[in-house]
């Protein structure tokens, strides 16, 4: 059920929904929460703003690009283990 | 503090992401910069017998990662040079004492966006510096390598709820210090 939250609980809440990781239930006690409380409010949107920041200016190299990365540093490990 | 080791089985892993992003802000290219973070790991593995241990292996990444950059740069001037049949294309006093200054720009300065853009990036990756050690990598590994939770719990050996007090005074930081760089 909703439960009364303090401000830390809120603030992990919302870092965690920032990931995913947030269930349903904390997310609502979370909402029941910023009724209250500006500060929280303040962070939310913060907290939001910084995870669409890095999401759309921080790139990701594909798997395959990774995986190349990993062959070549394998293969050279193997040449100077076998000098 | 514990002498810090090299492990370039995990780089790719920990560290690709990272370093392409630091690359992209300052080449703006996807496949140069893809590049130039391949010969990093590969310059760093061939050198790893100089690393003292006395620096974080990011940090010690990074100044590799600086150099090839450099590299690059100067290999497109060189290019650049021997096309223009010797034509004098800077003065000693031109604007623009670094080389990448002197490379022709290829981006259309115009654009608004472009630069914001890399601005942007590039004070997410300058803020992720001003952090305290621990917390910018337990973020970055969380945020920009995409690790699990569970992942890095296992690597530095701290409880879920350890990781998400890093996290919040990581994020508090990051707000803070980013709060000038967005409108």
């Amino acid at each position: 059920m909703l439960r009364i939250i303090k401000c830390d609980s809120a603030c992990t809440i919302c870092d965690k929904a920032q990931y995913n990781e947030a269930s349903f239930r904390d997310k609502l006690c979370l909402a029941l929460h910023l009724v209250f409380c500006k500060t929280c409010r303040d962070y939310v949107r913060n907290n939001r703003k910084l995870t669409q920041h890095v999401d759309s200016k921080m790139k990701r190299l594909n798997a395959e690009a990774k995986a190349k990365m990993q062959q070549d540093i394998d293969s050279e490990l193997n040449k100077s283990t076998n000098m | 503090m514990s002498e810090i080791k090299l492990d370039p089985n995990k780089w790719v892993k920990r560290y690709a992401n990272y370093l392409y992003n630091y690359t992209i802000v300052r080449v703006n290219d996807h496949e140069v910069a893809q590049d130039i973070v391949s010969e990093t790991f590969l310059a760093a593995l061939r050198s790893k017998d100089n690393f003292q241990g006395k620096s974080a292996e990011r940090t010690w990444l990074v100044a590799i990662l600086k150099h090839k950059i450099i590299d690059h740069y100067r290999r497109k001037n060189s290019i650049k040079g021997s096309a223009e049949v010797r034509v004098d294309w800077y003065d000693e006093d031109q604007e623009g004492d670094w080389l990448e200054q002197r490379v022709e720009d290829e981006r259309n300065l115009t654009i608004d966006e472009t630069i914001e853009n890399q601005e942007l990036g590039a004070a997410i990756l300058e803020c992720l510096d001003t952090l305290d050690e621990k917390h910018a990598e337990i973020f970055r590994l969380r945020t920009i390598e995409n690790y699990e939770t569970e992942a890095i719990c296992n690597e530095f050996n701290i409880t879920p709820s350890n990781l998400w007090v890093i996290v919040h005074r990581a994020r508090t930081a990051m707000v803070k210090c980013l709060e000038k760089n967005w409108i």
